[in-house]
């Protein structure tokens, strides 16, 4: 008996009410967008629902950050899938690492169509009806890993590493239909903190739909959920859903120092203009990385030269419709030779080559830096050790050798 | 500069003393304590800048009062000056030349031989005492201090110390050593601050888990109060159900009773007791209007019957009534022939006076035939104003012709004035002859230039070639070891010659060749010193040689060009006799030929006015023809009109405005007249007409009457006539409707009488009063079942209305309202004290439901997470910016330190290589840190020390290699000063005091050589000095045939 099409939204990593990371000296109109990035986002991921009219919605971990403590992402949480539910949709959700069950506020009232996956109150599996009809049996991957382990003696790579964790697997059929592959389910919602992907084999669809809204530059390009539409026969197939205002960008050129500042300008503005719109998107938010040939120009060591430079590049990109307003968060240089010209100081060559065989030392780390320094004690050691936990040697880098340019007047001249 | 010889005449301990002294090398002046070494040094000091306090002498008397007095003598570039300076107390003396006069004051010679070494450089590095030599801060500061450390730290070192500087305002600027102020700390506490308050938002959730715990609460408390409200509703509805039920029960009930006791009529007509009322009293209605119209028709009749009409004048009522109407007009015809009578005499009053000014022979003929239109008049005044615009034209180009002709008469005489006065006959040819002389000048001037340019330079060369013949004479020791070399050839090559014919040729031939040895070494040292200068000598003779002829050559043609240049104005004899200044006589050419250049521009506007005033005069002539036709022009055209020819513009425009205004008034006047006429002609056919028909009316009154009061008459009857008729008319109408309409009210009552009996015989009576009894009944039973019938609706609908309940027959029969009704009133009360409460827990519910949504719609926790986050990404944009900054210090202070090391001051060099020299290589160099005027010292381990650290001798040796090498530098910049040391060298031990003894030899021997005077007391060192071929001077040990007598 051929199953019956279904068709539902895929979504993970709502991250309700959690705020991105990695950004500053953002323009007021633009602030609030921002903020409620994630918030606006799981409204379009409702809207979409009701629009494309599916049959239910998968969310697969991360709803919110349970370290925020929000009152209000839960609520909006719970907001949203009630709507759905007023509409007849039914929401399947499960717990992930930042939001585990016992972060759930139990005040927090959802309609019976809203099932969270593993919990006391949600027997597994779930099925999910159509005019009284089993279209769909899902089921935590805790529950069916046996079953496929010792279907095949290769088993599915589920947990191919530490961001598969707690997929969810859905057969399209009942549970007493005969299985379409030989794990008995025909696709694996996979949960974690990866970006987007999807892994076909053989007759099982893994898809992770990436965060709903990037969190930092990390999560770069468009974010959104996965409309999943099973036909009657065959593969299920992937639509992606924008849904997220923000949207995060790298882009990386690679420049020689003989470029003058209005080519550099005009290359970063040809780069922006090639990045696909996308109708979600309210501000994209560029990542630059600039590798340089040779000594970047002081064009980009002074900071006001380097920010007007960025907002010209940004400014309008070509085939940037829909409307959206982009500005650029980060700009990273990177120079792959060394060596400054012979018209350099010698000051400043011996400066640069003593900060590379510094910075180039095995084991140099920021912390070592700051253990070799005056504050490797006092009252905010601990801020420090953390603030300079997450930086990046070439940042350093880069920042070092922008201040020899700016300190040595021959270097001045080079870059001129 | 060097001392020759120290002469004191009285200072301090000294009296007359004479010391001679070597110019080169070290000089040694031995004595023991209290010889006056001390003062000897202070008596130097004394006579180049100016005597301090005296020393104190033997007589304590005198202190503050002694007279010093003494001289150097000194020698300066081969000439030697004797310097005297005397001072009594205080004063430090003036220093005065002797045995020389020169025009440059003493003190300015002796300055300029101290090179501007001011007096506190000489103490300090000049003239060292022991004291002075430990003390460094002599060297750390003004000048002194820039010859050792450079006056400036070079283009690397400022940038070291500007990136340093840079670097800690930067670091200070994140975060300060002690962690207290800085973006970072603001940073960080920023943090604190919102996770603290986010960590206060908490509370809110504790807040909204109460709020739903109540919500919860009210909502099963209204749920059971609805449970209440819902049983107590039920029962009210059965009890309402019964009430609203009993009443249409029981009206059917009496309904049914009543109709069973009325009897059953059939057939009877439907309203039939109203439709016989209402006939009954159409009839009544109809008879009464009828009988009323009779009477009225009567009347009317009688009234039209009493009218009285005149048949003759109603037969001519059409024709007097358009009469009439011509009433008004006839008498505003009379007003109109009167004016138009008046119009016509007034025009012709007017028009005689006007002929009458024109003359007698102006006849209404020749009026009437004369041309006015516009066209003649525009043709007459058209030439008359062609005429008077070429007369004003001919009169202005003729003023100007005069003004011109003045102008140009009056600048003619200028120039030629101007002319005569500069002696030329022509402006041009003068400002050619001018310009030439100039150039000529201008060439004279340069030349004079090249010729003191020239002068200048072989000056110099003669100079630079005396020097150079000067410094030629090697010193007489080389001129000693040449000839012991040339000697001991000679005697070596006889040696040999005797050796080798003697003993052995080999022997002979080793002496042989050390004479030539000898002989080549002296050659050679000659040649080396000899040949440079040779080369240079001849080289700047060559230069003096060629410049010297190109003096010549240019003073030759010099003394060419002023003989050829011949100034205006003066005699050419006195130009080359008198020396003049050739600036002064440009500047008197260059006013000539601006004289002449003005007098041309004068004579070239002359000439335009000239050129300006024929063509004026051209177009005078032109002027006068052009009068001449519009004057022709004038004379015809009066002609023509009849006006004399010598007529004015005024004369014949007055006189064709009287032509016009006559013309125009003979016209007006045969208006007039005719206007009176035709009037006067209409008044007479009317009257005509009036007449006639007066007699058709009345053939007796009518010839007598005016006729404005014949019509006013007949106005009066024909409004009579027309009112009599107008009555008759409205009477006659009157009579035919009314009898119309008593025929139709007749037909009325008929009509009716017969619907009335049809009537009575359908209801089936016969009398009026059965009818009435039948009409009643059948009206009581309709009625009482229309009662029933509303009944049962009711109950049906009360029935409907209450589904769930059933009509109980039982229930209905023992039904009491008022127990009912008491039952209901009980149960509404508690309906709506449950309702009351139910409302209350809604509100109650509202307002937690609004709290929860306001908590959960709260967003200030998202403001301070993004504020929170914004505040992380600054942290780490500055961390990283700190980081940088400290890892660019690291690099920076290891830079500075091999910068330090390596990219010293030349002077810090030198002084290392002497104090290596000083201190037998123990200490290897000598270096201050960057923009800190501190000496630190490297050892031959490697480590630093700073001068704090170093030993008494040591410190001494370090800052005596620091004055030697601050002394090395001036002397290579042309600055030779004497060094005074006194006893120095008494904190050394053995072997750096012969080391020290050494480098002095050999640093005094150095180049040209230096002059060292040292002052001592110990013969172990003077001793030392000695061994080492230097010549002592003793002092006295007694004293008392060169002190003063105590």
């Amino acid at each position: 008996m051929p199953r019956e099409p279904v068709r539902f939204l895929h979504a993970a990593r709502l991250m309700l009410d959690h705020q991105l990371r990695g950004l500053l000296d953002l323009p007021e109109p633009w602030q609030e967008t921002v903020r409620d990035a994630a918030s606006i986002a799981f409204d379009r991921l409702i809207d979409a629902c009701l629009d494309h009219q599916v049959d239910f919605l998968l969310v697969t971990g991360d709803s919110f950050d349970a370290r925020d403590g929000s009152l209000r992402a839960q609520a909006a949480l719970a907001r949203g899938l009630n709507r759905l539910a007023e509409h007849g949709i039914p929401s399947y959700l499960c717990c992930g690492n930042s939001d585990p069950w016992n972060s759930w506020m139990p005040q927090i009232r959802f309609a019976p169509e809203v099932h969270i996956l593993g919990t006391p109150d949600c027997p597994e599996p779930c099925i999910v009806l159509r005019n009284s009809r089993v279209i769909a049996t899902i089921d935590c991957v805790r529950h069916v890993e046996q079953a496929m382990s010792s279907v095949e003696s290769g088993g599915v790579p589920i947990h191919e590493d530490s961001s598969s964790r707690n997929p969810i697997a859905i057969r399209m059929s009942g549970p007493d239909s005969p299985a379409v592959s030989g794990t008995g389910f025909d696709y694996l919602a996979q949960a974690g903190a990866c970006p987007r992907r999807t892994t076909i084999d053989g007759s099982l669809t893994m898809h992770y739909p990436g965060p709903l809204q990037g969190a930092s530059s990390a999560d770069s390009g468009i974010c959104g959920a996965t409309l999943v539409e099973v036909p009657a026969e065959g593969a299920p197939q992937l639509t992606l859903i924008p849904t997220a205002p923000v949207r995060w960008e790298d882009l990386t050129l690679h420049l020689t120092t003989a470029m003058s500042p209005d080519e550099i300008v005009e290359q970063m503005h040809w780069a922006a203009g090639q990045i696909e719109p996308s109708p979600a998107e309210q501000l994209r938010l560029l990542t630059w990385d600039l590798y340089f040939h040779g000594s970047p120009p002081l064009l980009l060591a002074d900071p006001v030269s380097r920010r007007r430079a960025i907002e010209a590049a940004c400014n309008n990109p070509s085939g940037s419709a829909p409307p959206a307003i982009t500005v650029a968060t980060h700009l990273h240089v990177h120079s792959f030779t060394e060596t400054l010209q012979d018209t350099a100081s010698p000051l400043a060559r011996d400066f640069r080559r003593q900060l590379d065989a510094k910075l180039s030392e095995p084991g140099w780390s920021p912390a070592q830096c700051l253990a070799e320094s005056a504050l490797c004690s006092g009252p905010w050691q601990t801020a420090m050790e953390s603030a300079l936990a997450g930086l990046n040697r070439d940042d350093v880098a880069w920042e070092a050798k922008r201040l020899v340019g700016k300190w040595f007047a021959a270097a001045e001249e080079l870059s001129a | 500069m060097k001392l020759r010889e120290i002469q004191i005449d009285r200072f301090g301990v000294w009296n007359d003393l004479t010391l001679p002294i070597h110019s080169g090398g070290v000089t040694v002046v031995y004595g023991p304590n209290e010889a006056g070494k001390t003062t000897l040094l202070q008596f130097i000091r004394g006579v180049l800048y100016g005597y301090q306090r005296a020393p104190a002498g033997r007589n304590p008397r005198l202190v503050g009062h002694e007279r010093m007095s003494g001289s150097l003598l000194i020698e300066e570039a081969g000439r030697t000056h004797r310097f005297h300076r005397a001072a009594v107390g205080v004063l430090r003396g003036n220093p005065c030349l002797i045995g020389e006069e020169t025009a440059q004051p003493a003190g300015e010679l002796l300055e300029q031989m101290l090179h501007g070494i001011s007096e506190h450089v000489f103490n300090s590095v000049f003239s060292i005492e022991l004291r002075e030599l430990q003390e460094l801060a002599g060297l750390s500061s003004g000048e002194v201090a820039e010859h050792i450390y450079g006056t400036s730290l070079g283009p690397e070192g400022r940038d070291l110390l500007a990136a340093g500087r840079n670097i800690d305002a930067g670091s200070h600027r994140l975060i300060d050593p002690l962690q207290q102020s800085g973006e970072l700390v603001r940073l960080f506490e920023q943090h604190d601050e919102l996770s603290s308050r986010l960590r206060s938002l908490e509370s809110a959730t504790q807040q909204h888990e109460e709020l739903c715990a109540r919500r919860d609460d009210i909502e099963q408390e209204i749920a059971e109060l609805k449970r209440r409200l819902g049983g107590i509703q039920s029962q009210l509805r059965g009890h309402l159900f019964l009430e609203r039920a009993w009443g249409p029960w029981n009206r059917l009930q009496e309904c049914e009773r009543e109709l069973d006791s009325l009897p059953q009529i059939a057939g009877f007509p439907e309203h039939g007791l109203e439709r016989l009322h209402r006939l009954e009293s159409e009839i009544a209605e109809a008879r009464e209007c009828r009988d009323r119209l009779s009477a009225e028709i009567k009347e009317l009749r009688a009234q039209w019957k009493a009218l009285p009409v005149d048949d003759a004048f109603r037969r001519h009522a059409a024709t007097i009534k358009g009469l009439v109407a011509q009433q008004s007009w006839l008498a505003e015809l009379d007003e109109r022939i009167a004016q138009a009578q008046q119009s016509a005499d007034d025009a012709g009053l007017a028009y005689e006076a006007v002929r009458e000014k024109l003359g007698a022979d102006c006849t209404e003929n020749r009026l009437a035939n004369f041309d006015t239109a516009p066209l003649s008049r525009e043709r007459l005044f058209g030439t008359a104003e062609s005429f008077r615009g070429a007369l004003a034209r001919r009169g202005r180009i003729r003023r100007e012709c005069r003004r011109l002709a003045q102008v140009c008469r009056r600048k003619t005489v200028a120039v030629r004035d101007g002319l005569k006065s500069l002696g030329v006959e022509s402006a041009e040819q003068a400002l050619a002859a001018s310009r030439r002389r100039l150039d000529d000048l201008q060439r004279i001037a340069r030349l004079e230039l090249h010729e003191a340019d020239l002068q200048r330079r072989l000056g110099d060369v003669r100079e630079r070639l005396t020097e150079a013949v000067s410094h030629n004479d090697l010193p007489t020791w080389v001129y000693i070891v040449l000839g012991v070399f040339c000697f001991s050839g000679i005697v070596l090559a006889g040696w040999g010659l005797i050796t080798g014919v003697s003993t052995s040729w080999i022997a002979g031939g080793v002496y042989a060749m050390l004479a030539l040895t000898c002989a080549g070494l002296a050659w050679g040292i000659r040649q080396h010193f000899e040949v440079h200068t040779a080369e240079r000598v001849a080289a700047l003779n060559s230069r003096a040689s060629k410049w010297h002829t190109q003096l010549a050559q240019t003073q030759d043609t010099l003394r060419q060009l002023k003989l050829d240049a011949v100034i205006p104005n003066q005699p050419a004899d006195q130009a080359l006799s008198v020396p003049r200044d050739t600036a002064a006589l440009v500047r008197q050419e260059l006013l000539f030929a601006a004289e002449i250049e003005e007098l041309a521009r004068h004579e070239s506007r002359v000439l335009d006015l000239k050129e300006r005033l024929r063509e004026r005069r051209r177009k005078l002539d032109a002027a006068h023809r052009e009068v001449g036709t519009a004057r022709s022009n004038w004379g015809d055209l009066t002609r023509s009109l009849g006006m004399p020819e010598n007529v004015t513009f005024a004369e014949a425009s007055a006189w064709w405005e009287r032509i016009v205004a006559a013309k125009a008034g003979l016209q007006r006047w045969s208006q007039a007249e005719e206007a009176a006429a035709l009037l006067r002609t209409i008044r007479h056919s009317i009257h005509d007409r009036l007449l006639e028909t007066s007699r058709k009316i009345d053939q007796s009154a009518a010839e007598a009457k005016d006729p404005l009061v014949l019509l006013a008459e007949w106005q009066r009857r024909l409004d009579d006539l027309a009112l009599v008729r107008n009555k008759r008319r409205l009477l006659r109408r009157l009579m035919r409707d009314k009898r119309r309409e008593a025929a139709e009210f007749q037909s009325l009552v008929a009509d009716a009488e017969m619907r009335r009996n049809a009537l009575l015989v359908q209801g089936g009576a016969t009398t009026r009063d059965e009818f009435e009894q039948r009409a009643r009944a059948l009206a009581r039973r309709t009625f009482l079942e229309d009662q029933a019938d509303d009944a049962q609706r009711d109950l049906e609908h009360v029935s409907r209305s209450h589904s769930d309940l059933a009509i109980v027959e039982e229930d209905l029969q023992a039904f009491q309202a008022e127990q009912n009704a008491e039952c209901i009133e009980t149960l509404k009360q508690e309906a709506a004290d449950l309702e009351h409460d139910i409302e209350a827990a809604y509100e109650q519910l509202g307002g937690i439901k609004h709290s929860i949504d306001l908590l959960e719609g709260d967003d200030e926790g998202a403001r301070i997470r993004f504020e929170r986050e914004q505040t992380a990404a600054r942290i780490a944009q500055a961390a990283a910016e700190w980081c940088a900054l400290e890892v660019s210090a690291q690099t920076l202070h290891d830079l500075r330190q091999q910068f330090e090391r390596t990219q010293q001051p030349a002077t810090l060099s030198e002084a290392s290589h002497l104090l290596r020299q000083l201190t037998c290589g123990r200490y290897i160099n000598v270096w201050s840190p960057l923009e800190d005027r501190n000496l630190h010292v490297d050892d031959d381990s490697g480590r630093s020390l700073s001068l704090d650290a170093l030993s008494r001798g040591t410190k001494e040796q370090l800052l005596l290699a620091v004055r030697l090498a601050v002394i090395g530098d001036l002397a290579y910049k042309g600055i030779k000063l004497p060094l005074l040391l006194d006893d120095i060298l008494v904190n050394f031990d053995e072997r750096r005091t012969e080391a020290a003894a050494q480098l002095l030899l050999d640093w005094a021997n150095q180049g040209q050589g230096h002059q060292i005077l040292f002052f001592t007391c110990h013969p172990h060192l003077a001793r030392l000095f000695e061994s080492r071929g230097v010549e002592l001077i003793h002092l006295p040990a007694d004293q008392t045939a060169t002190r003063l007598a105590g």
